[in-house]
């Protein structure tokens, strides 16, 4: 030190000390771990999920999905694991939408919660870092929040899923156009992981079934303008136009859309319409639009936790005072993957419940129908799209729900009211 | 008084090496982010601290680490510690040939051009698919907890030494001169240009190999995450509560952000950074030569009367 | 496609006036004080949610609205500036930036609370709506955004080149030394500054909200994209925000235009970093010295 003076002293000392209280304070924590996931006849389940920070918005539908599974299962009485009833408690940290906090905080809770059971944060890069810990640990997390292939082709044990691959968003929204003799097509999608597999899937889908991708473009995350790209694609004069991001980004397509008067047949997003946010801050312009979806409250799928997806939508409104969208539900049926993981079980045991989530096989669910694969993810899900009609949204696809379909095409921007 | 700071230097380290020993995993995991921005805000301090340019990107040195070594172990299949320590020096040769242009300016100018050079670093790295491009890279997972402790333990103590070493040599003067003066030291014929940029060079040389750690340790990185203005923001954040241009100052910032982040996370569940930006502006007010209190400031670091430039309409 | 290039320009420069309007109050704080105001993109976004919330609450239409936000912001900024930067903004050059950092934190983390953190729009009957003139397309809020820019540069160096106050400003800028000589009470011109600076960035912010969905995480890019702007235009002139907003502005648009999308945040700050190293004060900036 240049100028070591008395207080640079005292102050490493403070320093030193307050490691070593801290130091203290881990120790004195680690007491409960081996008491287990049971303690007190209630079972703990970690959830490092964003209270705030970028991915706030999303980290609440998430928070709100695991929490509304938790205090059904306890209004219930409990899950049944051997015969006997035990109470739920997902323990929730903020990870401030920060992919190295969702892994601390895994870690914490692991190590000093004594938790065993995880499900984990929103978005994909969090996802990856929070598995990367309970996998170390060799203790079962459920991804809400993320379908990265990548986050399964890892040779994990330990991870498993309630999404689909992000590659596989798109198939329905495509199916759904080509009933509506639409041909070409134009992508435009975000830099991100999520974002660019849900548009190779969606390209190379397209591309198989017949469709004209006229027009193809990636743009950074966050962009603020993306009026020449629409001034681009108008030269192209698409059918449709397929939008791949985030919400905030599909808003911005829409306005600005409609300030460009760029028209298409049909306009469809990935994140966007499903959230009750889209219609509620584009109001009337959002009429029409589609949304790839995971899940709708129309869906002739139940399970005996939730009965019905309309009930489940119900249950949901009653608690938070909003409509479900899929992030909430996909979450709520992950939580539920793992209380039937542990119920088969019959134990907490990380690893007896990890060996159940493996070989559940095909399950039902208030979301559908699907089977847990080798790797931990899922397949089989039959995806919905959703339609804007009067704010609300609509279930458009698949089958029959296709006669719910208005606005086909969409009327031009300077037609509508 | 010297021996003081030595014995207290030689009891921190003792203890770090220990906290293993006496603690959980969940500690041990907190510590070795302590450690690993430690290091990256005694590689800050290097430059902002010492040598008197507050750099807003250094960032970039870091993501660049973890996303090149990253990229070699996965794509051309090196063992890891090859990629890394080509990445290393690859980088640090960047931060020396960047630092010529870059470190002509200075004040904000300099910090807006680094900040500039992150971003811009950011935006290629997105668009590079060798490098793993937007969707990111997925790197195997080796190693336990511990050991990267102790390797990022092992590079904040490497940088503390390089610190040490730098403020209590020839070179160490020559940068304070740069600092206090730079036109003087110019006039007696030291080569600032070349001073300057080796200290930069030094910046990103251990930013880097922090990033190179960080990789494998988290076994996931994509740019977003890597290259968060946010992480240069701390860098800055920590040297400056512990006190610039010192030697200890970067290690005891990152330990009182750490423990203060930790902190608030406990007290409360959605206001922890509520808590944390308040305790920062508290520090401020209260602690304006942070901790250490013996940040020296030069021309750039005290206002002076005059403003580099004026209103001019 | 002589049609689409001429709107694509028109696109760019009409973001240039977003971009500008955006960078006037961090330009100003820079210029005047030699304050990075790091919370600059937070006060935009709070400016955002005021206008929401008049305009919900109230039905004020966010352009009648904006004397009354300017003014709210006028107030709570020179307040802040009174009461907290100016402790440590005659201090360490980082002190200002730590604290502006710390600042940031509190308003981005207290907009959560108080508002969630779901996205929002000032949604009004124009805001996507557009003139159609010669054949091509005028957004209501972005054309609205260059005139306000045109307007408020003009105002601005009306207002420091010929009133009292102004030129107080101007003094302290240029030296804090002989503005005290001179009886400038150099904490209150700060204030004022600072006040102004306010008011100005949250009208930039009712025109982000008008164009697009913002939620209380979207301060930072903000933040970053008012550096860029402030430095291609130069510091220290009430003209620098247009400048830049408009180079940049255009750039991109003609630049994602060529290259893709993708690369815009290469041009910027590959830009940026051109400029700074061959042109440190800017294209109205004078040379380097």
């Amino acid at each position: 030190m240049r100028k070591p003076s008395k207080r640079a002293g005292w102050l490493g000392v403070a320093a030193l000390s307050l490691t070593l209280i801290l130091a203290g304070c881990g120790s004195a924590a680690t007491g409960p771990s081996s008491t287990g996931n049971s303690a007190g006849g209630t079972i703990k389940i970690g959830a490092p999920d964003a209270r705030t920070g970028s991915l706030a918005n999303e980290g609440k539908l998430v928070h709100d999905g695991y929490t509304l599974w938790q205090n059904l299962i306890n209004k219930q009485g409990g899950l049944k694991v051997n015969g006997k009833k035990y109470k739920v408690e997902v323990v929730f940290k903020d990870d401030q939408s920060n992919p190295t906090n969702s892994a601390s905080l895994t870690e914490q809770m692991y190590t000093q919660d004594g938790i065993r059971l995880f499900l984990s944060p929103y978005a994909s890069p969090n996802i990856f870092s929070a598995t990367t810990v309970a996998e170390r640990h060799k203790v079962p997390m459920i991804a809400a929040g993320g379908g990265a292939k990548s986050i399964f082709t890892r040779g994990y044990k330990y991870v498993f899923s309630s999404y689909p691959y992000s590659g596989e968003y798109l198939g329905s929204v495509l199916d759904l156009l080509a009933t509506k003799g639409i041909k070409t097509v134009a992508f435009l999608h975000a830099d991100d992981l999520f974002s660019q597999e849900a548009d190779q899937g969606g390209e190379a889908y397209a591309k198989s079934h017949g469709f004209d991708v006229v027009y193809s473009a990636q743009y950074p995350s966050n962009a603020t303008d993306l009026t020449s790209q629409l001034a681009q694609i108008a030269q192209k004069k698409p059918d449709a136009l397929i939008g791949t991001g985030h919400f905030q980004e599909a808003v911005l397509l829409v306005k600005e859309a409609k300030q460009m008067n760029v028209n298409f047949k049909a306009i469809a997003f990935t994140v966007g319409p499903s959230m009750p946010s889209f219609a509620k801050t584009l109001g009337k312009d959002s009429e029409g639009i589609l949304g790839a979806s995971l899940w709708t409250p129309d869906l002739p799928y139940k399970d005996s936790v939730f009965g019905t997806a309309a009930n489940y939508a119900k249950l949901y409104k009653e608690a938070f005072g909003v409509e479900p969208d899929y992030h909430s539900a996909m979450a709520s049926a992950a939580a539920e993957m793992m209380g039937l993981a542990i119920e088969k079980a019959g134990s907490t045991n990380p690893q007896k419940v990890r060996d159940a989530l493996a070989n559940l096989g095909t399950v039902s669910l208030f979301d559908g129908t699907f089977t847990v694969e080798a790797n931990g993810s899922i397949s089989g899900l039959k995806l919905p799209v959703i339609q804007v009609q009067n704010g609300q949204t609509v279930t458009v696809w698949p089958g029959d729900f296709s006669k719910n379909l208005k606005d086909m095409p969409l009327p031009a921007w300077n037609k509508r009211q | 008084m010297k021996n003081k700071s030595l014995i207290i230097a030689v009891l921190a380290l003792l203890c770090a090496f220990l906290l293993p020993l006496l603690t959980n995993d969940y500690i041990v995991q907190v510590a070795t982010e302590i450690a690993m921005y430690a290091a990256l805000a005694a590689g800050w301090n290097l430059i902002g601290g010492i040598t008197g340019y507050p750099s807003f990107g250094n960032v970039a040195f870091f993501g660049l680490g973890a996303m090149l070594a990253g990229a070699f172990s996965v794509n051309w299949h090196w063992p890891y510690w090859l990629a890394g320590i080509v990445a290393v020096l690859l980088t640090g040769v960047l931060g020396f040939i960047l630092g010529l242009p870059i470190l002509r300016l200075k004040g904000h100018y300099f910090s807006i051009a680094t900040l500039a050079l992150a971003e811009a670093t950011l935006a290629i790295v997105t668009n590079l698919q060798f490098l793993g491009g937007g969707k990111g890279t997925s790197l195997p997972l080796i190693g336990s907890p511990l050991l990267f402790y102790y390797i990022m333990l092992a590079i904040a103590c490497l940088s503390a030494l390089i610190t040490y070493l730098i403020v209590h040599s020839q070179y160490g003067n020559t940068l304070l001169a740069i600092k206090s003066d730079e036109s003087a030291a110019q006039a007696v014929g030291i080569n600032t240009v070349l001073a300057k940029s080796t200290a930069f060079a030094l910046s990103a040389f251990l930013g880097s190999m922090v990033g190179v750690v960080y990789a494998i340790w988290q076994s996931y990185i994509d740019p977003p995450t890597v290259f968060e203005p946010g992480i240069t923001v701390l860098m800055l954040v920590m040297t400056m509560i512990g006190g610039a241009g010192t030697v200890a100052g970067p290690i005891i910032g990152a330990l009182i952000i750490g423990i203060m982040t930790q902190l608030a996370m406990a007290v409360s569940q959605n206001a922890s950074s509520l808590i944390l930006g308040l305790a920062i502006i508290v520090v401020v007010l209260f602690l304006p030569q942070g901790i250490l209190g013996s940040h020296r400031s030069g021309k750039g670091g005290k206002r002076p009367g005059k403003h580099s430039f004026s209103w001019r309409g | 496609m002589m049609h689409l290039w001429l709107q694509i320009i028109l696109n760019g420069l009409l973001q240039g006036g977003i971009l500008g309007i955006s960078a006037l109050a961090f330009s100003l704080q820079w210029g005047v004080m030699n304050l990075i105001n790091l919370a600059h993109g937070s006060f935009q976004i709070l400016a955002a949610y005021l206008a929401l919330v008049l305009l919900q609450r109230l039905g004020l239409d966010p352009f009648l609205a904006m004397p009354l936000v300017f003014l709210i912001f006028f107030a709570g900024g020179y307040l802040l500036q009174f009461g907290i930067i100016n402790r440590v903004v005659s201090g360490n050059l980082f002190m200002t930036l730590l604290l502006t950092y710390g600042l940031d934190f509190v308003l981005a983390n207290s907009m959560i609370l108080l508002f969630t953190a779901d996205y929002k729009s000032v949604n009004t009957s124009y805001a996507n709506s557009s003139w159609h003139l010669l054949g091509l397309q005028f957004p209501i809020v972005r054309t609205l955004a260059l005139v306000f820019l045109l307007i408020l540069s003009l105002l601005l160096w009306l207002f420091l080149e010929y009133t009292r106050a102004g030129r107080a400003i101007r003094a302290t800028s240029m030296s804090t030394e002989p503005a005290r000589l001179m009886g400038l009470r150099i904490p209150k011109v700060y204030a004022l500054t600072f006040g102004l600076s306010s008011g100005l960035a949250a009208v930039g912010g009712i025109f982000y909200g008008l164009s697009n969905a913002f939620s209380p995480a979207a301060g930072g890019p903000l933040t970053v994209g008012a550096f860029v702007v402030t430095i291609l235009g130069g510091v220290g002139t009430s003209w620098g925000p247009l400048v830049g907003g408009i180079i940049l502005g255009v750039l991109d648009a003609v630049g994602s235009v060529i290259l893709g999308p993708t690369y815009v945040n290469v041009i910027t700050f590959g830009l940026l970093l051109l400029i700074l190293i061959l042109r440190p004060n800017g294209i109205l900036g004078r040379a380097a010295a």
